[in-house]
Parts: C-alpha cells; structure tokens; sequence
C-alpha cells in the first residue's frame, strides 16, 4: 500500500511533481517489466504499454473524475496489462469495448457525453495540428501563459500588436477551418440519443 | 473584430467595463455567445493536448533517468535494441524540446539534436585494454583533447577501430572541428555494420547540419531513415524542420 493517497497522489502529479510521479512510474514499471518477462513481452513494448497506460490515467485525472478503489500504481498495472493484451484503446483514453476504467462511472448518457466531448476535442486537435508551425506556436505559448510580449520576444515579432493581430487571424483561421469540417457538424448537433461514432471524413488510420 | 473581442476577454485583455459589456453582449446574442464557448472548448481541447504533450515528455526522461542507466549496467553489446534505449537516453531532452518549439535554424537544430556521446555503458565491460580505458576515461572527463593525443598514440588499425572512430569523431565534434570529424565518419563502412555506425552516421549528418551543408545533411539523414536505424526517428525530425 502506498504511503500517499490516490488521490493525494492525483493532486501532486497534476502539479507537475516529479518527484511522486517517478516514484509511481517506478514502482508501475518495475512490476511491468517483471510480468514482461514473465510473459515473454519484449522490454520495449512493455515501455510502451506503461507509457500508454500513464498517458490513459493522466486524461482521466485531467478530466477530473477520477475516484479510485485500489492504490493508484494498481490501477495504472491494470490499464497497462490491458495495453500489452491489446485491448485496444482511443487516443483519449477510453478502452474501445466501453467499459471505462473507472468502475463508478456506470451513467450511459454521461458516457455518451464524454464520447462526443472527445471526439470533438479530437477534431480540434485535428485542425489544430494543421496549422503552420508559427499560428500553433504563437497559440500553443498564449495557452501555456505567455503574455504577448513575451510572445513577441520569443518569436521574434516587431511588436506586440502584431502579435496579438497574428494570434487573432489564427484564431479565427482554425475556428473557420472547425466549423467547415463536416464533422464538426455532426458532433454539434449530437446528444446521448442519437449519438454514434461519427465516420470520419477523409478517415485514415489515426487521423484523428 | 468579434474574434479579437473574444481573443481579449479569454486572455484577460479587457478592463473592468469592456468586460461587462462584453457578457451582457454575450447574453444578448447567442451568435455571439455560441462562438466564446467554441472558442473557450478549442482552447481547452489544445491545453489538454499540450500538458499530455508535456506529461509524456516528463515520463520519458524519467524513465530514461532510471531504467536506461540501469539496464546499461548489464547491456549486451551484440543486441541492437539496447543502443536503442541508449540513443533515447542521450537525445531524449533535446529531441523533445525540438519537437516542441519547431526550430528550424540548422545551428538551433544541431544544438537541439546535439549531445555528446555516451560511452560508459558500452566500454566498461567490453575491454581490459589500458589504452582503451584510459581514451574512455579521458573522453567522460571531458578532457578531449587528451583522448585525441591518446588515440593518435594507438596503431592505424586500431584508431580504425569503429569505437574508436566514433570516439575521435564525437572528441573532434566537441572541440568544433566539424570538418575533421566528418572526415572521421566517412571512415565508417556502412557495409560492414557494428553497433556504432548508426551513431556515426547520425553524427556526421549533424556535423554537415553544422556545416550548413545542408543538402549533403538531408541526403545523410535521408540514408540514416531510410536504414530504420537507431536514430531513424530523430533524423526525420530533423528534415522536417530543416530549411
């Protein structure tokens, strides 16, 4: 049993302490690699499968809602045993056969409701990534807390007017090329009635 | 002019009275107010995407802070893999960042990509040559131009040795003399593959990065991805962003 909390634990990984969070990722690869080897799984899929499962369990902190029933390095072994058994997973973390990780979660509308808050964040990221490199580097700064002088200076603008002017056209750039996508539509109008997992337009292996 | 309206009351740009005219608008019109919470939902959706970006980042340096050095403590030098995990440890920080910020300046590249090589994992047990240990000793001290007068000491055929190679090539590279260690590089016979071609090649290709020879850096990074080598992934990164 952990010293900490879970929950504890949540907290002080979400602010960014390293020191907790290399002391579970220790813990979590270390009995990982054991089972590895116990299973004849290579050293580096078995590195994947913990990262993958950190990454699962860091979206489901970051959203919040996370309430745990065993100690937290359990429940990331469980999620990446369920990675190794190629259960296979959504980029944002849900396992595919809709049964989320966590247990208390048992509401099917607010399972629906996630889904599509999801998939829409999945779409932004999408036509997010589609940027030039200078709009997603002067918006991803401004999200990450960066004044727009601070802006200006880094990117090396003449001012920070034009900072601001240039992050606008971005801005409003992505947001046009989101509403454009047929997809966005979809989701818009979406509820837990009628919801399914929209076909993706131009669909390709992990597009979005 | 409402995207900079909406841009201003996010990032906190508003005094106190544009603000509260600016919810009463909101409330006023639901265009208006539809487009603040596309706005506030798209900004939330790409922090997520960034702190995981982060997150990631954070969980690979400590995995290659703990596991990377100890599994170099009983490395086998004939299994490819591990030179795998010994690149990550080495590039990782750097690499990550560069992927983060986008340079694109060959000289910002190459420090970005840039690290000197790691020898401690690999010599140790590999050899009880006194000369060879005392050129590794000299090259983890940082005293490099000791290990180049120790290995001009060495036989040709053993300053061809590819450890060695890779030895003088990385001391040369960090007493700047770029062109040297190129020359150094090219003596690596890429038909005749040892556990530090791969190494060789990734730091020649930086070296002409440095150079700003650039054509000749793509067409070597273009060989080291196209070979799926260690440092394949790295080296993609790198012509991406190259001008």
């Amino acid at each position: 049993m952990s010293n900490i909390p879970g929950e504890k634990q949540i907290k002080e990984i979400l602010n960014g302490n390293e020191k907790i969070l290399k002391k579970v990722y220790k813990k979590v690869y270390t009995h990982i690699e054991r089972y590895a080897f116990g299973t004849n799984i290579s050293q580096n899929v078995a590195k994947e499968a913990v990262q993958d499962a950190f990454e699962i369990f860091y979206r489901q902190a970051l959203e919040g809602n996370l309430s745990l029933s065993c100690t937290l390095e359990t429940y990331i072994i469980s999620i990446a045993k369920r990675v190794i058994h190629k259960e296979e997973r959504d980029w944002y973390g849900r396992l595919k056969d809709g049964i989320d990780m966590d247990d208390e979660i048992d509401d099917v509308d607010e399972i629906v409701t996630k889904q599509i808050q999801e998939q829409k964040h999945r779409l932004f990221n999408h036509e997010f990534q589609k940027l030039d490199s200078e709009c997603k580097t002067i918006i991803s700064l401004t999200l990450e807390g960066y004044s727009s002088e601070e802006i200006s200076k880094k990117m090396n603008f003449t001012s920070e007017e034009y900072t601001r002017n240039k992050r606008s056209k971005c801005k409003r750039y992505l947001i046009e090329q989101i509403k454009e996508n047929p997809d966005y539509e979809k989701l818009r109008n979406a509820n837990t009635e009628n919801f399914e997992l929209p076909v993706w337009e131009n669909e390709q292996a992990g597009e979005y | 002019m409402q995207t900079q309206k909406i841009l201003n009351y996010l990032y906190g740009k508003m005094n106190k009275q544009e603000n509260i005219k600016f919810i009463q608008d909101c409330k006023n019109d639901s265009n208006l107010n539809n487009e603040l919470n596309l706005h506030k939902e798209v900004d939330s959706a790409i922090k997520t995407e960034i702190k995981v970006k982060h997150f990631k980042n954070q969980l690979n340096t400590i995995h290659n802070e703990v596991f990377a050095q100890k599994q170099s403590k009983v490395i086998n030098l004939q299994n490819k893999w591990y030179w795998a995990a010994a690149s990550i440890t080495v590039f990782s920080g750097t690499a990550i960042y560069t992927i983060a910020r986008q340079f694109q300046n060959p000289d910002k590249l190459f420090n970005s990509y840039y690290a000197v090589w790691n020898p401690s994992m690999t010599t140790r047990s590999v050899t009880s040559e006194i000369e060879l240990t005392k050129i590794i000793e000299s090259f983890e001290a940082k005293d490099y131009g000791l290990s180049l007068q120790l290995i001009n000491l060495l036989s040709l055929e053993s300053q061809r040795n590819p450890k060695i190679l890779l030895i003088t090539g990385c001391s040369l590279m960090e007493n700047e003399k770029y062109t040297e260690a190129i020359e150094v590089f090219d003596k690596f016979d890429n038909a005749n593959y040892t556990l530090y071609t791969d190494a060789g090649n990734w730091y020649k290709a930086l070296c002409l990065l440095k150079n700003k020879n650039i054509n000749k850096a793509k067409s070597e990074l273009k060989n080291i991805v196209k070979s799926k080598g260690t440092y394949s992934l790295e080296a993609q990164e790198v012509l991406k962003k190259i001008k």
